[in-house]
């Protein structure tokens, strides 16, 4: 069965479902911070679980446990996080995290062959994946509420014991020399390479979680070995799991399962500030139908206070994009505005898709200019921030929705009560908090277009 | 006068062997005038989605009207009886507080709100304007066609929507157009107000027409609000019944479509007509979505002859749920050295498949597992799940979605060789073979190869 097949799903791509929403794309901060105390100091003990509205916070040897109980949930969402992302591995090394953590969970367990291992998440209905990111990794795994001992105890013992046998690396290597390649060829998503590439080249963020085709292609078995067991200690460690369970039920198979893991010594360190100085434009000459156009510029993370404010401006001006774009002038089909806060390092972005790049991005830098000049009124900003709160709401239907929030708070904000108070933090955003937001922030806009090169008024996309 | 003719559908299925799912339950109400409504009641979050879906798309499109079941939908969000623009019906959306979207496929234009609770009433009023009375005012429509012409663009800037678009072409070649949503775009740009009137008297009636309310709501309030607010809707004659669907005439032969994209691995598929969720062969499309899950998983005959034997990089089997001829796609990826031997062996493991032990009895088990706990995770986002019911009941039945899981029980060994005997094995296939440039010129990874593949007569033009 397959619901929508590809290419027959056409999406009116409205506004407010356009990536300025971003539901649950909570929290940033430059300088994520994590405080793991060091592993020669002697260890206290564990302090008892303490309960917080609906999530229990439990800590195991320096690792924290978040569980959040959701009454009458069917599935239960289970996220081991390992804190450090581009920290943990060097520019030759690129890909390693990715790759040994994506063969950790598909190539079966010292226990459970690789088919053995398989059928058993078959048999439960279960699925589990790995996800590798610039900031921080996840093993993530969701089942039945009736399942969730077994499928977490599968999840724990991919992370502690994989089996990493040499035909499963072999074939997740060509899968992620695939999506490496597959990037290039899709327009959005070599778009999105070509700004990472453009505000990241000589930062950590520029040895990407996925790597390159050179440095998968390299990266050996015992390369994936060694940087497993460097992931294995609790001081990197935040697990979350939202479900219609007892807390201790959870805590008790987290200490059963990872209890016997060293503290270990990771301290999460700062990653470098990136300067923009000025606006820039880069143009890759490409041969489309539309030209493809992000103009970005940096903005504030999750535990700034800036945050709420730029949430709600970044949906302001995403809105006020679609309509003068594409409403009143159909000069695009995808016009938007967004903010990019799933990183440690968010950005603003402004993104279009044209066959008139000029006339159209003169409209959309126009719009940014009337965000830094005129304050938004009243009606308009209660009503985009009722319009961003719904699209908040709906990050949280799912369990592994709520996870992955606090998660985020957690990782990229350093406290997940963040996800808590972020709806009130968006509600106090005032007008002029707006205009000054978008003063401070948006400027030096670093512009990428894939198309044609021959079409640009440079100076005009290089005015912000 | 409220009739409230309430028909909670609880199906509970047969005792599983690994966990239980509740019951399917929703409310289900049918108006005089031939809407129905359907409620789902969530009250963990203050969150409302009302959608409507008609059962409408490319599959009521000649080539005159290609493309414009998806400009209609474009239409849906502008202009009405009550609202007097687009710029007025954003902006009751924002003061709304509302995310909104719509959709269109084959066999479903689905259009959808999802608020907070305290706006349920005006969301329902909205709704109601925007599906019964839109104006398809001429300045508008004028407007809309070039934003969808940007749609258009979009898609074909990427090589999988032209490896889509030559495949279905060939699979489906007496009446392409009828699944191919996205349209032309010439017949986009000549599209009147009398095509869209025409539309809307034919399909958009409410007994054509499914609403959907999801969330935070009482089932009993939402059909007294539906009673009231489409008691003037008008029914219209069935619209199948003047205006037959179709009837695909089979693949004449076996064939190749090459695609060449600029591309680094090679896509490729083998198409066949698959069953459809209506007529005498409903049984198939069971036992074709077990094989499907069946063969996904990574412990399966199927997974380990193609892909862990190092053929190809993925490969799956398919079968799209729908009422007028669903196709099966045996889809795959491989680097260009092995694609031949990718191709081999899903030929070779294909005839495999109706062995009678090829499918072990715990294999069967666990795809319907799998298919159960999928329905848990459509139920668990009411906005999400609004779409689920509103395709089911566009491209199948709600009887169809409601007995889905105990239907998929009763699939035998024998029905999936019944399936595979039928529809893939006696049948002619289409073969899409998507490479680029240089693997043609490099690799001679041309027409005539693939042709030899698969031991046909050269082609005409790969004679030439």
């Amino acid at each position: 069965m397959i619901r929508f097949g590809m290419a027959l799903l056409l999406a009116c791509a409205c506004a407010s479902a356009a990536p300025a929403a971003a539901p649950a794309a909570p929290a940033t901060q430059a300088t994520p911070t994590a405080a793991p105390a060091p592993s020669a100091a002697p260890l206290a003990p564990d302090p008892a679980p303490g309960v917080d509205g609906d999530v229990t916070v439990a800590a195991m040897n320096g690792m924290q446990i978040l569980v959040k109980r959701v009454p009458g949930a069917e599935l239960v969402a289970m996220q081991l996080y390992i804190r450090g992302g581009v920290r943990n591995w060097d520019r030759a090394h690129a890909g390693v995290e990715d790759l040994a953590l994506s063969v950790s969970t598909s190539g079966g367990t010292r226990k459970l062959d690789k088919d053995a291992f398989a059928r058993r998440l078959a048999a439960l209905g279960s699925s589990l994946d790995a996800s590798a990111g610039n900031d921080f990794s996840a093993l993530s795994a969701k089942s039945l509420k009736a399942h969730f001992g077994e499928t977490f105890a599968l999840l724990a013992d991919a992370f502690l014991e994989p089996a990493l046998p040499a035909a499963e690396i072999e074939l997740q290597r060509q899968r992620q020399l695939s999506q490496l390649k597959h990037e290039q060829e899709y327009p959005d998503s070599r778009l999105d390479f070509l700004v990472h590439q453009t505000l990241f080249h000589d930062h950590p963020y520029g040895r990407r979680a996925i790597g390159t085709l050179e440095t998968v292609a390299k990266l050996s078995a015992a390369d994936l070995s060694a940087h497993l067991a460097k992931l294995r200690e609790t001081s990197r460690l935040l697990l979350v799991v939202v479900g219609d369970l007892e807390a201790a039920e959870v805590v008790a198979g987290a200490r059963r399962a990872l209890g016997h893991l060293p503290r270990g010594t990771y301290q999460e360190t700062q990653l470098p500030s990136v300067k923009l100085d000025r606006a820039a434009l880069v143009v890759v000459e490409k041969k489309l139908p539309t030209n493809y156009i992000q103009g970005v510029f940096l903005a504030p993370g999750w535990r700034d206070p800036d945050f709420a404010t730029a949430m709600v401006a970044m949906e302001v001006l995403g809105l006020r994009e679609f309509e003068e774009v594409r409403t009143k002038r159909n000069l695009s089909y995808a016009a938007g505005a967004f903010l990019r806060s799933n990183l440690a390092i968010a950005r603003g972005t402004l993104y279009v898709t044209a066959v008139d790049p000029n006339a159209t991005m003169e409209v959309m830098l126009a719009q940014a200019r009337r965000l830094q000049s005129e304050p938004v009124p009243a009606p308009e900003l209660a009503g985009d921030k009722a319009v961003f709160l719904t699209g908040y709401l709906m990050g949280s239907e799912s369990t592994d929705g709520q996870a992955g929030l606090l998660a985020r708070a957690q990782l990229l904000g350093g406290d997940w009560h963040l996800a808590r108070t972020f709806p009130g933090r968006v509600r106090a955003v005032t007008a002029g908090d707006v205009q000054a937001f978008a003063r401070k922030y948006i400027g030096r806009l670093q512009t990428v277009v894939l198309g044609d090169p021959a079409r640009l008024n440079r100076t005009l996309f290089q005015s912000l | 006068m409220l009739r409230l003719a309430l028909l909670a559908l609880l199906l509970t299925p047969p005792a599983a062997s690994t966990g239980a799912s509740p019951p399917i339950e929703f409310a289900r109400h049918t108006l005089k005038n031939g809407l129905e409504v359907l409620v789902v009641e969530n009250h963990a979050l203050p969150l409302v989605t009302i959608e409507i879906a008609a059962h409408n798309g490319s599959m009521t499109e000649p080539p005159d009207y290609n493309g414009l079941s998806h400009l209609y939908e474009h239409m849906f969000f502008k202009a009405n009886a009550v609202i007097p623009n687009q710029e007025a019906y954003l902006a009751r959306t924002r003061e709304l507080g509302m995310q909104w979207n719509g959709t269109t496929n084959t066999e479903r234009v689905n259009y959808f709100f999802t608020t907070t609770t305290d706006h349920l009433a005006d969301a329902m009023v909205f709704m109601r304007d925007a599906i019964v009375s839109p104006l398809f005012d001429p300045k508008e429509l004028e407007r809309e066609r070039v934003v969808v012409t940007g749609e258009i663009d979009r898609n074909e800037a990427t090589p999988g929507y032209h490896f889509w678009h030559q495949v279905t072409r060939r699979v489906f070649w007496k009446y392409p157009s009828r699944k191919d949503p996205l349209g032309d775009r010439k017949t986009v740009l000549a599209a009147t107000r009398e095509q869209m009137q025409t539309i809307k008297q034919r399909y958009y009636v409410p007994n054509n027409s499914l609403l959907v309310v999801t969330g935070d709501v009482r089932a009993a309030d939402i059909f007294a609000q539906a009673d009231t607010l489409y008691a003037s809707w008008k029914r219209g004659p069935d619209p199948f019944r003047a205006h037959r669907l179709v009837k695909h005439p089979s693949i004449p032969e076996r064939s190749v479509v090459l695609v060449e994209q600029p591309v680094q691995t090679v896509t490729g598929s083998l198409n066949w007509h698959g069953p459809s969720t209506v007529g005498d062969d409903v049984e198939m499309t069971y036992a074709a979505d077990v094989l499907g899950l069946a063969l996904a998983e990574p412990s399966s005959r199927f997974q380990k002859a193609l892909v862990d034997s190092g053929a190809c990089v993925a490969a799956s089997l398919s079968w799209l749920t729908q009422r007028n001829l669903g196709p099966i796609t045996l889809s795959f990826e491989a680097t260009p050295d092995k694609v031949d031997d990718c191709v081999r062996a899903a030929q070779s493991e294909l005839r495999r498949i109706r062995e009678p032990d090829y499918l072990s009895d715990d294999e069967m088990a666990n795809a319907v597992h799998r298919l159960e706990v999928g329905q848990a995770l459509e139920r668990e986002r009411p906005s999400a799940y609004a779409h689920a019911l509103t395709f089911w009941w566009c491209s199948a039945s709600l009887d169809y979605y409601v007995h889905y899981v105990e239907n998929a029980r009763k699939v035998s060994h024998r029905a999936i060789a019944q399936f595979v005997n039928r529809y893939v094995l006696a049948r002619p296939y289409v073969l899409g073979i998507m490479v680029s440039p240089e693997m043609i010129r490099e690799r001679g990874l041309d027409q005539g190869h693939f042709e030899g593949l698969l031991r046909m007569r050269p082609s005409k033009e790969a004679a030439r």
